[in-house]
């Protein structure tokens, strides 16, 4: 592999210990990937503070111990709870511990507290075409299908390596010739109004992450003014069910407006056409058809924007939560402040919505928190959740998970594709 | 009983011996695996409970979050983490474990791959050696 001066010589230990490890490990991926240089990153996503034990932890405190920095804008990804509001999440006093160490650890190596899974919303945006190194399969998949700047798919810990020298290999989803389609979807039997709800966002998410595996994929038939946050939710449910990075839904993704960009001129190796029979199909896989109860409903996975939450407080319509019931809602910081500004977080406490910033519900130990039942309006989340709690949600559209909010029982409305 | 010997390609270095655990299905490893007893928790994985720590762990590719590398380094800080990986094809985000662990841990974690017919020889194997090196995976029982 080709390495510039300052490669060689980052890689020598001159901009010090931490940069050396960084880059001898990035380098090291280059080679086993085969690729042909390095190249400089404007941005990265931390996905490092999500804590899965103590080695992340210990690799970060490393890091800064030898005087780690990094060289270009950090967010950082949200952890497992609300750093102020942890008590009333029930999270454990030495967890929390944990995560002051592992705040103190990212922060000195100089990222922001964005704490947010969904950076984008945030503050966070690179321009179309730019490199960038960001973790996270919701934000990468986000950034390169919605955003269109570049980024292979950055697993926590490569993040640090790659803030820490600024420079990662050349390969995967940063050439632009591995970021060819090659599966064709097609949508067929689905009206326009059909794209409303932004659930059915997720349940082609899903369905497209089923279809594709690792490969790349085309959707034809989204309609072109479908929301972003329709869109946020088919990055983050696509990446769940499959190993995605990039897809090109043909219109929107900025550089895949016409089939021939999408497969840069080629034919589809395969074309899968997607009907309402297939979402349903995959809905059942999806979510839990027969739930005892429900006494939990949770939304925010990836965080809500702005525009969902005046969606959630719309729904409520004056409305409060049943008190057999909890309801908890994820967003970024910088909306929750927004909110407090124009009265909308207030509203949505008097609606009995807990609002809920940093953390992430996927990490919540439902289970043991003696809750039994679970409706969330996200399809990564439904994913997930069983696997993390052993307990299988159903899923719902935000207007579902408010209905059954306020009855205190399951309502679930029929979805075009039923 | 003649050994069989599959081809492979190194991707990262190392030669390990141990059981085979063989996964049909694409692996996550955020949720799918309990990072404190490397017991696959995904309910859609076909090895379901099964324990991946000191075994030649064998599934065709990831899926899922990007925390794979996170799960992985901390099977190796506890002990539990597989002895390789042997995919139908590797990615960024399943390398980061075992080139962090390298680096961090100074452990071993070498990585694989094989074709559709190695996969279908690995489905029915017991114990196999993997020599990233010489690019051979030698089945032992």
């Amino acid at each position: 592999m080709y390495l510039t001066d300052y490669d060689k010589s980052l890689l020598n230990g001159d901009f010090g210990e931490a940069a050396r490890i960084g880059m001898s490990i990035l380098t090291d991926l280059g080679e086993t990937m085969g690729a042909e240089k390095m190249i400089s990153i404007s941005m990265v996503h931390d996905d490092s503070a999500w804590y899965s034990g103590l080695a992340a932890l210990e690799f970060a405190e490393h890091l800064v111990d030898l005087g780690g920095k990094f060289c270009v804008p950090t967010s950082l990804n949200s952890c497992l709870m609300d750093l102020e509001k942890w008590q009333e999440q029930r999270f454990d006093p030495e967890l929390y511990i944990i995560h002051k160490r592992i705040e103190k650890a990212h922060t000195s190596l100089g990222a922001s507290a964005s704490w947010t899974c969904a950076p984008y919303f945030a503050g966070f945006v690179p321009r179309f075409g730019e490199q960038v190194a960001w973790a996270e399969s919701n934000a990468t998949n986000y950034v390169n299908s919605i955003i269109g700047a570049r980024t292979e798919r950055y697993a926590g810990l490569l993040d640090l390596c790659a803030g820490l020298t600024g420079r990662v290999p050349y390969q995967g989803l940063h050439c632009p010739e591995n970021r060819r389609a090659e599966v064709l979807i097609k949508l067929e039997g689905f009206k326009e109004d059909d794209f409303l709800d932004d659930a059915i966002y997720d349940m082609l998410g899903y369905v497209h992450g089923e279809i594709v595996g690792d490969r790349i994929g085309a959707m034809e038939g989204l309609p072109l003014h479908s929301k972003i946050d329709g869109l946020k939710r088919f990055s983050a449910t696509s990446a769940s069910s499959g190993g995605v990075g990039l897809f090109h839904l043909i219109g929107l993704t900025p550089e895949a407006q016409t089939l021939e960009m999408a497969f840069h001129g080629k034919k589809p190796k395969d074309v899968v056409i997607v009907t309402p029979e297939r979402l349903r199909e995959s809905e059942e896989r999806m979510s839990n058809s027969s739930p005892k109860e429900i006494n939990m409903v949770t939304v925010g996975c990836p965080h809500l924007s702005h525009a969902e939450c005046e969606s959630l407080l719309t729904a409520f319509a004056g409305r409060t939560v049943h008190s057999s019931m909890e309801f908890w809602a994820f967003t970024n910081r910088c909306n929750k402040q927004h909110m407090e500004k124009n009265g909308m977080y207030e509203a949505l406490r008097r609606c009995g919505v807990k609002i809920y910033t940093d953390g992430c519900p996927m990490s919540s130990p439902f289970d043991r928190w003696n809750f039994t039942g679970i409706m969330s309006n996200s399809g990564k989340f439904s994913t997930y959740c069983f696997s993390y709690s052993g307990i299988k949600p159903v899923y719902g559209s935000l207007e579902d998970c408010v209905e059954t909010a306020v009855a205190g029982t399951m309502q679930r409305s029929a979805k075009s594709w039923h | 009983m003649a050994l069989t010997t599959i081809e492979c390609k190194g991707v990262v270095k190392g030669k390990v011996a141990g059981k085979v655990l063989f996964s049909r299905k694409p692996l996550s490893f955020i949720g799918g695996v309990d990072p404190e007893t490397g017991i696959i928790q995904d309910p859609l994985s076909d090895q379901y409970g099964q324990s991946m720590a000191d075994k030649i762990l064998v599934f065709p590719f990831g899926k899922g979050s990007s925390g794979a590398g996170l799960v992985l380094l901390e099977l190796a800080r506890v002990g539990k983490a597989p002895k390789a990986l042997v995919n139908l094809r590797t990615n960024t985000v399943l390398l980061t474990g075992p080139l962090v662990m390298r680096e961090f841990y100074k452990k071993e974690m070498p990585v694989v791959c094989v074709n559709e017919a190695g996969m279908e020889i690995l489905s029915q194997a017991g114990e196999a050696t993997v020599d990233s090196t010489a690019g051979e995976i030698t089945l032992t029982a």
